[in-house]
């Protein structure tokens, strides 16, 4: 009926819930609520969201000032509450904090043709708002790297193939892995050449191709209210061509509904009600689609450790991931036709 | 804990509204339910959405929304189907199941396709706009078991219970009365229902829609497709053949 609140409860448990810590941010606290793997506050001064920052102060100012700069187009990103000292953030037992504006929206959802709509359409906004802004932390400049960094991970599948196959005791995960990994390979390649073949990097130098790009259009991260879409969460805001945000969106909103490639075309006619996109960056929509990072993610994820999941859940997310694969391949085929790409 | 007050918050707010969650104490037998009987269970399914309706959640959590999301899945289901089909074809059935498949597969895919298409005549996306300006909200499970009239509306189990469009709380209980074998005028039932609720014609050509989707028969698929089951090739053979005969009878 209501949806788990606990998942982060291990994160959760690292905050400091004390007064002296709301009092740097002028905030009398009633309640607190978990949701995800920030906080609500409810207090004197209206619903609030406290979240713990694990970056660091120059990638919160990077998020502070894209705010600051997309709000003079777009008001509906969210606001940060100042400190007593008029700063975004304070330091409290060694952690940074900072507290913002509670969006009284709900969720987007994905599978509801309307809720996609709204938000394809908030998005086009947002990227015309966000056109234009520049940083010079050199991590969020992705802009021009993408190539690169698809020949990188193809040698990371390569190596995690490598190691799938030095373990004389194959899992269950590897079985999976290294049947699929061929296939998936054989996608990075595809990707990289169509990419190699287009116009991307002549797209990157063109200003108006290049945006501050949300880059975690997460379901959670769309809001709903008075049907517009609010956006929220910039923690992995990067400044790369729009086209690379926009294939994010649609490969979530469509993943769930077997790539369903009518909503795909929908999404992109909303978009384009308040965007433009020209040939060339279908065709680079096109190439950034078929990098298969679903399968690259899983099994980086397993072959590093870098989550903290039970085997199983490896497992089954791997034999999801490559269930999908002839939906990936009908959408992408039908793609091709619909946007006329050569 | 955060989810115990927003359940508390949604029983206060059912509380203030006359809805007593707690046992049924009237029991049913569902063979001897009668048209009229239906009908009655509809009405007391509307008088339930008139009084939820607009309930927005406590703080910002909120039940969980499954607006517009039946229809997808059948979507997903008839894409796959028409593959497992077309791979048999290609490939000659591989068992018992798969020959059943071939030889009935296309009909239901013809009858699933026909469902969808039919909903997105009737200005579906209209529907769901509407039901989210007026924040409608479904049981889930509409049975007699879970939904009655006593003094008042009483609710077993709020389980189910979602943000959705109202017209598929008809649709569960029509769906569930066919299942159990039953024969009524159920063209009848769609368009009192929609009566009761106040709403227009193109909803009762989306129950309609969603009544005739074949979804035993696309889930049943879908399990032998996904080996959802610890269930051999013989024992889907023998579910889908339960669906076809039940089916015929309907």
């Amino acid at each position: 009926m209501f949806e788990s609140r606990y998942r982060d409860k291990k994160y959760l448990s690292q905050y400091s819930l004390s007064v002296e810590l709301f009092e740097e941010f002028n905030l009398k606290v009633q309640d607190v609520i978990p949701i995800r793997n920030v906080f609500i506050l409810c207090t004197d001064k209206g619903n609030k969201i406290l979240k713990k920052i694990d970056y660091s102060i120059n990638d919160l100012e990077f998020i502070n000032s894209a705010m600051k700069f997309i709000k003079g187009k777009f008001s509906r990103v969210f606001d940060f509450v100042k400190t007593k000292d008029n700063k975004i953030y304070t330091i409290f037992n060694g952690d940074v904090y900072c507290v913002m504006d509670l969006i009284d929206g709900r969720e987007c959802d994905f599978y509801n043709a309307v809720d996609v709509s709204i938000a394809a359409k908030g998005l086009g906004e947002l990227h015309s708002a966000a056109e234009g802004f520049k940083c010079n932390i050199n991590n969020k400049v992705v802009c021009g790297k993408t190539i690169d960094k698809f020949n990188r991970k193809l040698e990371e599948i390569e190596f995690f193939k490598s190691i799938a196959n030095l373990h004389e005791h194959k899992n269950e995960f590897d079985k999976v892995f290294l049947d699929n990994v061929n296939y998936y390979s054989d996608l990075i390649k595809k990707s990289i050449e169509i990419l190699n073949g287009s116009a991307y990097y002549k797209l990157c130098s063109e200003e108006d191709k290049v945006v501050l790009c949300h880059h975690d259009l997460a379901y959670h991260n769309v809001l709903i209210y008075n049907e517009e879409a609010y956006f929220i969460d910039f923690d992995y805001a990067i400044i790369d061509l729009k086209v690379h945000d926009l294939c994010n969106f649609i490969l979530k909103a469509i993943k769930e509904c077997a790539f369903d490639i009518e909503k795909a075309e929908l999404i992109i006619k909303d978009y384009c009600s308040n965007n433009l996109l020209d040939k060339r960056e279908f065709e680079v929509l096109y190439g950034l689609m078929i990098f298969p990072e679903d399968f690259y993610s899983i099994a980086r994820d397993y072959y590093t450790r870098r989550k903290e999941w039970e085997e199983e859940a490896f497992v089954e997310r791997i034999k999801k991931r490559v269930l999908n694969k002839e939906d990936k391949e009908e959408f992408l085929e039908e793609f091709k036709k619909r946007f006329c790409i050569d | 804990m955060a989810i115990d007050k927003a359940y508390d918050s949604l029983l206060d707010y059912l509380d203030q509204n006359g809805i007593r969650v707690g046992e049924i104490n009237t029991v049913v037998n569902y063979r001897d339910i009668t048209e009229e009987q239906a009908l009655e269970q509809l009405l007391i399914i509307s008088e339930f959405h008139k009084k939820i309706i607009g309930y927005n959640g406590y703080m910002n959590i909120r039940l969980d929304n499954k607006t517009g999301k039946i229809v997808e899945q059948y979507k997903i289901y008839n894409k796959k189907l028409k593959r497992d089909i077309k791979k048999i074809k290609l490939n000659k059935p591989e068992n018992q199941y798969e020959e059943l498949l071939l030889e009935v597969g296309d009909l239901y895919l013809d009858r699933a396709e026909a469902s969808v298409e039919e909903i997105y005549k009737w200005d579906y996306i209209d529907l769901i706009s509407r039901s989210m300006q007026r924040v409608e909200i479904c049981l889930g499970c509409t049975d007699f078991n879970n939904i009655a009239k006593e003094e008042g509306i009483v609710i077993s189990s709020l389980d189910n219970c979602c943000y959705n469009m109202v017209e598929n709380d008809g649709v569960y209980l029509i769906n569930k009365l066919k299942k159990k074998g039953l024969t009524m005028n159920w063209e009848n039932l769609i368009y009192k229902y929609c009566d009761f609720e106040g709403l227009e014609y193109k909803s009762a050509k989306f129950i309609s829609g969603l009544v005739s989707y074949p979804y035993e028969f696309m889930k049943c698929c879908s399990r032998y497709r996904e080996n959802k089951k610890d269930w051999d090739e013989l024992k889907y053979k023998q579910k889908l053949l339960k669906i076809i005969e039940r089916d015929n009878l309907t």
